[in-house]
C-alpha cells in the first residue's frame, strides 16, 4: 500500500512572484481558514513558495489553489514517496533558490506549529515534518551546506573578520548614506562594532543614518580626520571621483579593512597596494559568493544521501505504525502462550520470552506492510 | 635508562596523543618539566642541551595548550605541538650527555635568556609566518582566507613574541660572546653553533630593519630561515663536534 501524503505547490521554480504572492496565504488569516478547510493538512507559505501537504486526495487542495488565481501549470503534485523526499529536500536547503539557506527550517517548523495549533496535523504528517526537522539540522551540522556567506553584505563580514577576528569594538566609517551601506552598517552592528562614523555630502542624510545606527555624522570635509580614526570603511557615496586616495591614509599599524560597493568606485585601487589596507569592492565580494555557492553544490550528494537514510528511517517507521494493532494483539497473544506453557516462571521471564518468539514474526509483519 | 629519560619518554608519547587528545599536550608538558627537574638535580642546572630542550618543549606544549580554546589559532597549535615533539626527540637522544663545566652565571644567564627566546620566538615566528600567508591570501584570493586565523590576531602575538624573544636572543647572544672573548680569545669563531645562532640573529635584525616593506612569501621565508637558523644552533650543531663549553675537555 503506497504512503498516503500527497503534496500541492508551487515554488520559485515553478511559477513568477506574481503568482506566488497569490498564492501566498497569510497566518493571520487565510491560513487558518485553509486548514479548517482541508481537515488534516499542512501549509508551508513562503516567499519562494506556498505548499499544501496532507493525507488522502489532494483535490481540495488544488481547488483552494484554484480559487485563489493559481493556473494548474503552475502547479506540482506530488504523492507517495515523492511528497517525502520533496519536503526533506526543502528542509534541507536544497529546494532553496540559494542552495542550503537556514531560513526554510525555521519556516518548515513554524508551518508545523500552527498545523499543530489549529489540531490539523496526525501521525503521519506529524512524524513527517518532525523527521524533515531533524533532517535539517542533521544536513546543517554533518554537512557544509550551509556554510559561508551567500550575500555581498555577509561575505564583506566575513572578510572583515579574516581580517581582524572579533569586531567588537572597532570603529567603522561610513561614506555615503545609501540604503546598502545601511545594510552593511546593520550586519557590523549586530557583530559589535563601537563607534559608527558617518561622512555625507548632505549633512541631513548623514545625521538621520548616525542618529538611526547610534553614530556621529560627519561632513565631507572631515574626511581625512575620520579615516585616521577607522579600522572598518564602507564606501556607497554617489561621487564622481575618488573619495579616498592613498596619500588622504595615515600610516597606522593596525590593518584598515575597507569595502568600496559605489559605482563609479570611491576609493582609488592604489589603496589597496598600501601595506596595511585591505580593499575590496564588489567584484571581489561577488567572488567569495560564488566560490561558498560553489561549495556548498558541492556538498549536494551528501545532504542527498542524509535524505536516502532519513526516507528510509521513515518508512521503517510506517511500516511499524501500520501493523501496530496486529504487533500489539500478536504480543499478548504470546504472551499468553509463555504463561500457559511456563506457569511458574516469573512475569519477567514471560515477557522476555514472548518478546524473542514474537521478534521474527514482527518483522515479518513490517516488511509486508513496507509501501 | 634514568628517570629523567623515562619521563622525557613518556612525555613524548602524551604529546604525540596530545594531536589526537587534547589532555595529552598538558599532560605531556608536565612529564617534560618534570624529566628536566630529574636531570637537573642529577647532574645540574641546565648543564647540558637537554634540560633547555625539554623546559623549552614543555613550555611549547602548554602555550599550545591554551591556544586549544581558540579554534581559528588551531594550526598554529599544531605548530607548536610539532615542535615541542622535535624538542623532545633531541633531549632523548642529549639526556645521556655528561654534565658540562659552564661557569654558573653564564650557565644561568645565556642558557636562561637563550630558553625565552627559543620560547618566545617559536610562537612569534609561527604567527608571522601564518600571518604573512593571510595577507598574501586576502589580497590575491580572499575566498580562501575566510578559513584561516584571523590576520590581526596573528600580528599582535608576532609582534609581541618576536620582539621578546628578539631581545632574549641578543642577550643570550652577547654574554655567549661575552664569555667566548674570554675563554678562546675570540667572540666569534668558525664554530658551527656560534656561526648559525649569529646568522639566525642577523636575519632577525634584518626583518625588523625591513618589517614594514616584507610582504607574503619573502616575509614568511626569512622569519623561517631566520628560526630555522636558530635551531639548528641548539639542535644539529652540538651534534657536529662543537666547540661548545660542556664538550671541552675538563
Amino acid at each position: 500500500m503506497a504512503l498516503p501524503l500527497y503534496l500541492v505547490g508551487l515554488s520559485h521554480k515553478t511559477a513568477p512572484v506574481e503568482v506566488r504572492e497569490r498564492a501566498a496565504l497569510d497566518p493571520a488569516v487565510a491560513l487558518p481558514a485553509a486548514l479548517r478547510r482541508l481537515g488534516k493538512a499542512v501549509v508551508l507559505s513562503t516567499c519562494n513558495r506556498t505548499e499544501i501537504y496532507g493525507v488522502g486526495a489532494p483535490e481540495e487542495a488544488k481547488a483552494l489553489l484554484r480559487e485563489r488565481g493559481v493556473e494548474p501549470r503552475y502547479l506540482y503534485v506530488k504523492e507517495g514517496m515523492e511528497v517525502l523526499r520533496h519536503l526533506f529536500r526543502v528542509a534541507a536547503g536544497l529546494d532553496s533558490l540559494v542552495v542550503g539557506e537556514a531560513q526554510i527550517l525555521g519556516q518548515v517548523r513554524e508551518a508545523l506549529f500552527l498545523a499543530r495549533a489549529h489540531k490539523a496535523t496526525e501521525s503521519l504528517l506529524e512524524k513527517a515534518f518532525q523527521s524533515a526537522i531533524a533532517l535539517g539540522k542533521r544536513a546543517r551540522s554533518e554537512t557544509a551546506i550551509g556554510a559561508g556567506a551567500v550575500s555581498v553584505a555577509y561575505a564583506a563580514l566575513d572578510l572583515a573578520q579574516a581580517v581582524y577576528g572579533d569586531l567588537t569594538g572597532l570603529t567603522v566609517a561610513v561614506l555615503g548614506a545609501g540604503e546598502m551601506a545601511e545594510l552593511f552598517l546593520t550586519h557590523l552592528r549586530a557583530h559589535g562594532v563601537g563607534r559608527v562614523l558617518v561622512v555625507n555630502r548632505t549633512a541631513e542624510r548623514a545625521k538621520a543614518l548616525a542618529e538611526r545606527l547610534g553614530g556621529e555624522a560627519f561632513a565631507l570635509e572631515a574626511l581625512p580626520q575620520v579615516l585616521a580614526e577607522a579600522d572598518l570603511v564602507v564606501a556607497s557615496a554617489a561621487a564622481p571621483h575618488y573619495l579616498v586616495r592613498p596619500e588622504d591614509l595615515p600610516r597606522r599599524a593596525k590593518p584598515l579593512f575597507l569595502i568600496d560597493i559605489a559605482l563609479p568606485r570611491n576609493i582609488d585601487p592604489r589603496v589597496g597596494r598600501l601595506p596595511h589596507a585591505y580593499l575590496y569592492n564588489l567584484d571581489d565580494l561577488q567572488r567569495v559568493v560564488e566560490k561558498n555557492l560553489k561549495a556548498r553544490l558541492g556538498e549536494v550528494p551528501k545532504v542527498e544521501a542524509l535524505i536516502e537514510k532519513a526516507l528510509g528511517d521513515y518508512l521503517e517507521w510506517y511500516a511499524g505504525h501500520r501493523v501496530r494493532e496486529a504487533i500489539r494483539a500478536l504480543e499478548e497473544r504470546l504472551l499468553r502462550e509463555v504463561a500457559k506453557e511456563f506457569p511458574h516462571a516469573d512475569p519477567l521471564t514471560w515477557h522476555k520470552e514472548a518478546g524473542r518468539r514474537a521478534h521474527p514474526l514482527i518483522l515479518a509483519l513490517k516488511a509486508q506492510a513496507r509501501p | 635508562m634514568s628517570l629523567a629519560s623515562v619521563l622525557a619518554f613518556l612525555g613524548l608519547a602524551l604529546l604525540a596523543l596530545g594531536w589526537f587528545w587534547p589532555r595529552g599536550l598538558g599532560l605531556g608538558a608536565w612529564l617534560y618539566l618534570g624529566a628536566a627537574l630529574a636531570d637537573a638535580l642529577s647532574k645540574g642546572v641546565f648543564s647540558g642541551p637537554a634540560q633547555p630542550a625539554l623546559v623549552l618543549g614543555g613550555l611549547l606544549a602548554l602555550r599550545g595548550e591554551a591556544l586549544a580554546l581558540r579554534p581559528k589559532l588551531s594550526s598554529l597549535r599544531r605548530y607548536l605541538l610539532a615542535l615541542a615533539l622535535v624538542l623532545g626527540l633531541f633531549a632523548l637522544k642529549a639526556l645521556p650527555h655528561p654534565r658540562g663545566e659552564l661557569p654558573l652565571f653564564l650557565t644561568l644567564f645565556h642558557a636562561g635568556a637563550f630558553l625565552v627566546a627559543y620560547l618566545a620566538l617559536a610562537v612569534g615566528v609561527g604567527a608571522g609566518v601564518m600571518c604573512a600567508l593571510q595577507d598574501l591570501r586576502l589580497r590575491a584570493h580572499p575566498e580562501r582566507a575566510l578559513g584561516a586565523p584571523p590576520l590581526w590576531s596573528l600580528r599582535r602575538l608576532e609582534r609581541g613574541y618576536l620582539r621578546v624573544g628578539y631581545g632574549a636572543a641578543t642577550l643570550g647572544l652577547g654574554s655567549g660572546m661575552a664569555w667566548a672573548f674570554s675563554y678562546f680569545g675570540s667572540p666569534l669563531s668558525l664554530d658551527p653553533k656560534e656561526v648559525s645562532a649569529f646568522l639566525g640573529w642577523l636575519l632577525f635584525t634584518l626583518y625588523f630593519l625591513l618589517e614594514d616593506r616584507l610582504r607574503g612569501r619573502v616575509r614568511a621565508g626569512l622569519l623561517l630561515l631566520a628560526y630555522a637558523l636558530l635551531l639548528f644552533a641548539f639542535l644539529g650543531a652540538p651534534f657536529l663536534g662543537s666547540r661548545h663549553p660542556s664538550r671541552l675537555p675538563p
